[in-house]
């Protein structure tokens, strides 16, 4: 492993020097260049978007991401103007002589403040941007929407955008333009997050306290990407305070939240800390006796180290801890054999990031990453004779390296990543006097590797092509056993031909593919554009569920020399056009999206315990079309958005496979398919101090399989299904309100507190969850419908913070 | 697995004040489904071995399972022998030599031709080997109660066995229950006397009087030696018996099945709880042993079942003895007219196997 590393770093240090001659070539000595970072005066964010401008000249950029720009002038005295809409415009003196640094904050505009709060890119960016099925929304507009239980989610207001769905309330995950959850990308600072939920879903992992912002790519997705079919969820932690200590936290009803953030050296180093925790199980002990052993708690740490050694050197540390226990008084683990009273679930994720980025030279940057993930997840029964512990989980150690250039008219990267993963299947470990036998699966040893180049052409002033191309290799490693089953047989024990043995560290199966992506961008004019994306991925590791919703306790697995990896070809067209001086923005898009080796299973698959996954699953294909509208005003008092999303999302396996999956042959809709979705969104500022925010979701209800007759068996009635998920639970819809109330907006005051008083359900729909069957004959019908949200929901939740900026 | 997380988002909501509920829902369900459903059973002891025969039904609370009356029922063995049955009830077919049974190393297999003239046959089924029982014996539950306090009030019924140590071992394990009833025929107050509530009983005029109880719901207890191949088969739950101040009689069963029977009984056991929530499985096909011979469209639901049987009795002495006060059935008054025959499918005079008292 160390060697691949070693050869690996070794590979990025000689395309460095490359770099460095190319762009030293670039250099035009006649001119110097102003670079820095333009950031929020209050939460010290960079800035994406905002405009700097050098009057005599007629020249000027805009930032990008990170809040960086940079501009090349002739020597002179100049004035730098920098503005962005929501903010005052403030202009500086440079006399420049040489190249220069100029960091800078900008103050909101008090008439503005809070106003602003559905975009944090430039207004015309929708427009202007080369890429199409990318939505950016910061913590700052997050904390708008209204929050189930007053609790802020990130991944629950994602669900807002277009396009991006789940099975339902309280599960885990979500589903992007027809991807099943694990499709997704989920990084945290670079490091990819495996499973993104507390409390099975009703809240997701990332701690609002410490979030920066929230990039979602579900069309063109950048070649940098890779290892999912579906989408990048791309979330950004906020970067430590070099200039000023503070302490924030919150109070609210599900959890409590504290964090500190510190300069260590002044300008130099800087630390943060955020953690959060729900402890409220002892509401069970209220609640009757046959729920009273009822654990269900989660907490998470958030750390971030910044060491910023020069102007041009960054270096930061991020670490996250998350642990997530339940415990149910009594249930029965049947699939796993065992008849137990009572057993305990936990999950933990802990990532690490090391990342070192270094500003070379005019807008010129090199990035490499070093990042560890590990899952596990744990269930576990105490009765003694049948006592067990089983475990699952998946690790990740990943290095990164990227390289970026920027020019008036070319925006250049490249770079390498290279992966290593051990997935550990369940391995189930009897209690001392139990009668279990221990279970061992063996771990799977995979490793992937992944080159990519890609550049941004702005080849006329309406023309620009987003062009990128990424080769991925794939290696899964031994120890492995694989069989090979005979030609078009169901793969079974009792089909294998043959059984090879492969060593420790040997190759048992490559698998290797070019990823093009290609996006377009033509403006018919100034407010209009259109844009065509077109994207391949391949996945080369994957959740094994075959449940509605996922179980946070679900093992992952890699691809071998029987399961293929998926491969999904994307392409998207797209119209946006913004009206009256970018106040309203227009989108509207469509994307056709084929899959193969779509993961399915057969019938009743024992997915826990079986040691060759490729006799449970069944690769099929799928097949993902849709519509997605969106109408946005971005300024005034009165903001929001209201988008409609037609998405269709089918699956369909060969027909071979009829004697061990119950509709194979034909398509079915999965488990997500909701066609139709209205969203939202709107914040109206009633003061200063005061704004009132409200959202509305409608879709379809997704579908079911419901009973097409009956039989008895040895007393039971046994339901029978001819189809798969060719029904539909009820409709969904629901309206929220909040009312956020801020008395210090313009942060004065030492101690800032602001309270969050929210209203989910406000009409109290009962939205079914689920719908069952019940052939009891003292009841007089035989199908319910469960509703777990079924009724308003107020709550309260107060924020504080005390010092900086 | 998969069901208990419904109780747990249930509990979440309850913890976190929502309220759930459940409604009724029209669900739109198809009614077209009248497939011949068959449920065969054929083992090595006397008495087990029948065949019911039954049409399915729309999933509805109204829709009726109806018999499947008039066919012909025979098993053939590997040497050809065709062992006749007989329909002794609507849709019941028993063999017509009530000493029938599977023999060791046998294989059988099921034919029936119903009345609209179609043939069905399962697959060949071999009897599989015999796994013993160790011993079946009771423990005692208490429940800590508000009024009356800790008592006992149920016993638990146990089975411990050796698995053998080959692979692949599968078990179903069942019950039969038998009483002595003292009245044949029950019957309510007027014109018997006593007001409308009080129950007359005519005593049985064959005196013991055995009747059969069989489990009727929930009854599939499955196992296989996957994780505990070669060990001991320990605390295996049978039955609970409230503790009702008579002698109880236990005859428990457990059955060595095949894998294909095995399956079968866990598809169905899988199926008929799952309950529509978002942890259950994806629907699953019932796939059974019977085939129509010339359609493989006519979808038939079953499965022929040839098990080995090892059968122990168990005789629970329940001691009045802290006995709760549970509801042990009603109270009847003999009528002192007339007395009313011990028959009927589930009654007889003949004393069950293992009752040495």
């Amino acid at each position: 492993m160390k060697h691949r590393y070693f050869k690996f770093l070794l590979l990025l240090c000689v395309l460095s020097l490359f770099m460095a001659d190319l762009s030293a070539q670039g250099n035009r000595p006649q001119f110097f260049t102003i670079y820095g970072t333009i950031g929020d005066s209050i939460s010290g964010e960079p800035l994406d978007g905002a405009a700097v401008f050098i009057p005599e000249k007629k020249i000027g950029t805009y930032t990008d991401k990170k809040g960086f720009y940079a501009i090349s002038v002739p020597p002179g005295d100049f004035t730098i103007r920098i503005s962005l809409l929501g903010y005052n415009a403030k202009s500086l003196p440079i006399k420049v002589d040489q190249n220069k640094i100029l960091d800078a904050v900008i103050i909101k505009d008090q008439k503005f403040l809070e106003e602003v709060t559905v975009t944090s890119s430039r207004p015309e960016e929708n427009i202007k941007s080369t890429e199409s099925g990318v939505s950016k929304l910061s913590i700052r507009s997050i904390r708008k929407i209204p929050a189930f239980m007053g609790e802020i989610d990130v991944v629950r207001s994602l669900q807002m955008l277009p396009g991006v769905s789940s099975v339902g309330e309280g599960t885990t995950g979500i589903n992007v333009r027809g991807g099943s959850i694990d499709q997704n990308l989920v990084l945290m600072d670079d490091a990819p997050v495996y499973n993104s939920s507390h409390l099975f879903g009703f809240f997701s992992v990332f701690n609002p306290d410490a979030v920066r912002d929230v990039t979602l790519y579900r069309g063109g997705i950048s070649a940098q990407f890779a290892g999912r079919t579906s989408a990048v969820l791309d979330v950004k932690l906020k970067d430590p305070d070099l200039d000023k200590r503070s302490i924030y936290g919150g109070i609210g009803l599900v959890s409590n939240r504290f964090g500190i953030e510190m300069p260590l050296i002044k300008n130099k180093l800087a630390i943060s800390l955020a953690g959060r925790g729900s402890f409220n199980d002892f509401l069970f002990k209220l609640g009757p006796r046959s729920i009273e052993n009822t654990v269900a708690n989660f907490y998470d740490l958030t750390g971030k180290v910044l060491f910023k050694p020069s102007e041009k050197t960054r270096l930061t540390y991020t670490g996250y801890y998350s642990y997530d226990v339940f415990k149910l008084p009594s249930d029965s683990l049947s699939s796993v054999d065992v008849n137990a009273s009572s057993s305990t679930f936990k999950y933990r994720t802990f990532n690490q990031t090391l990342r070192f980025n270094w500003f070379l030279k005019d807008k010129t940057s090199l990035t490499f990453s070093a990042v560890q993930s590990r899952y596990l997840a744990n269930t576990a029964a105490q009765d003694s004779s049948i006592a067990f512990d089983m475990d699952s989980g998946i690790r990740l150690r990943s290095l990164k390296g990227r390289y970026f250039s920027e020019t008036d008219k070319n925006s250049f990267s490249f770079g390498a990543e290279a992966n290593s993963y051990v997935i550990t299947p369940n391995q189930l470990v009897p209690g001392p006097f139990s009668n279990l036998r221990p279970i061992t699966i063996q771990e799977e040893f995979a490793r992937e590797l992944g080159v990519f180049i890609e550049d941004e052409w702005k080849l006329s002033k309406r023309f620009s092509m987003l062009a990128g191309l990424r080769f991925s290799y794939f290696q899964r490693l031994g120890p492995d056993t694989i069989f090979t089953y005979r030609e078009n047989a169901i793969r079974r024990d009792e089909n294998v031909s043959e059984t090879t043995l492969i060593d420790k560290g040997e190759s048992s199966q490559n698998y290797s593919g070019v990823e093009p992506r290609l996006s377009l961008k033509y403006e018919l004019n100034d407010n209009t554009s259109l844009k065509m994306s077109y994207n391949r991925m391949r996945q080369y590791i994957q959740l094994i569920s075959n449940t509605t919703a996922a179980l946070p306790t679900a093992r992952w697995g890699s691809s071998d020399r029987n399961i293929n990896p998926q491969v999904a070809d994307q392409v998207t067209l797209g119209f946006f056009k913004n009206i009256k001086d970018n106040k309203w923005e227009t989108s509207a898009e469509v994307y056709y999206k084929l899959t193969e080796g779509f993961p399915d299973y057969k019938d009743l698959a024992d997915l826990q315990f079986s040691r060759n996954l490729e006799q449970e699953v069944i690769q099929g294909q799928g097949k993902a079309y849709g519509l997605e509208l969106m109408l946005r005003k971005n300024t005034g008092f009165l903001t929001g958005w209201l988008s409609y999303t037609f998405a269709r999302t089918l699956i369909k396996v060969d027909e071979r496979f009829e004697p061990i999956h119950n509709y194979a042959g034909a398509w079915y809709p999965a488990n997500y398919d909701k066609p139709h979705t209205v969203n939202a969104m709107m914040n109206y500022r009633m003061s200063r101090t005061v704004t009132f925010s409200a959202n509305f979701t409608y879709s379809t209800g997704r579908p079911g399989t419901f009973p097409a007759g009956k039989f008895e068996v040895n007393g039971n009635i046994v339901p029978i299904f001819p189809d798969r998920n060719l029904q539909r639970i009820p409709d969904y819809h629901r309206l929220d309100l909040a009312l956020i109330i801020d008395p210090n907006p313009d942060r004065v005051k030492k101690i800032q507190g602001s309270w969050i008083i929210s209203i989910y359900n406000v009409y109290s729909r009962n939205n079914a969850y689920s719908i069952f069957f019940d052939l009891n004959p003292a009841l007089q019908t035989n199908s319910y419908k469960l509703a777990i949200f079924g009724s308003v929901f107020p709550s309260l939740t107060y924020n504080f913070k005390i010092g900086g900026r | 697995m998969m069901k208990k997380f419904l109780p747990f988002l249930l509990y979440a909501s309850l913890l976190i004040g929502i309220v759930s509920c459940i409604t009724p829902f029209e669900a739109e369900v198809p009614d077209d489904e009248r497939s011949l459903t068959v449920q065969a059973y054929l083992s090595n002891i006397v008495g087990d071995t029948r065949v019911v025969l039954q049409r399915a039904a729309p999933f509805t609370t109204q829709s009726l399972l109806v018999s499947e009356i008039g066919a012909q029922v025979w098993v053939s063995d590997l040497e050809g022998s065709r062992i006749e049955f007989s329909e002794v009830e609507r849709g019941l077919y028993l063999p017509l030599d009530p000493g029938f049974v599977a023999l060791q190393n046998g294989q059988y297999t099921l034919n029936i031709n119903t009345r609209d003239g179609k043939s069905y046959r399962s697959t060949a089924e071999r009897l599989p080997t015999l796994v013993p029982i160790e011993k079946v014996y009771r423990e005692p539950r208490f429940e800590d109660r508000i009024v009356e306090g800790l008592i006992q009030t149920s016993w638990d019924v146990l089975l411990d066995a050796q698995d053998p140590v080959e692979l692949g071992n599968y078990y179903r394990w069942s019950w039969v229950h038998y009483l002595t009833v003292p009245f044949c025929q029950i019957v309510f107050g007027p014109p018997f006397g006593g007001g409308p509530d009080r129950l007359n009983g005519y005593p049985c005029c064959d005196q013991p009087c055995y009747e059969k109880v069989v489990c009727t719901q929930n009854c599939l207890n499955l196992g296989r030696d996957a994780l505990i191949n070669g060990k001991k088969l320990s605390r295996i739950f049978i039955q609970t018996i409230p503790h009702c101040i008579t002698e109880y009689y236990v005859e428990v069963q457990q059955r060595s099945i095949s894998q294909g029977a095995y399956d079968y009984w866990s598809t169905v056991q899988q199926l008929s709880a799952n309950t529509g929530g978002m942890f259950d499985v994806a629907p699953a096909a019932v796939r059974g042993n019977i085939r129509n011979l010339s359609d493989p469209q006519d979808k038939v639901y079953g499965y022929f079942e040839v098990s080995n049987v090892a059968e122990v009795g168990l005789f629970l002495d329940r001691t009045p003895q802290g006995a709760a006060l549970l509801f042990c059935g009603p109270t009847v008054t003999p009528f002192p007219l007339g007395c009313f025959p011990c028959q009927g499918l589930n009654r007889s005079t003949v004393k069950p196997r293992y009752w040495t008292k």
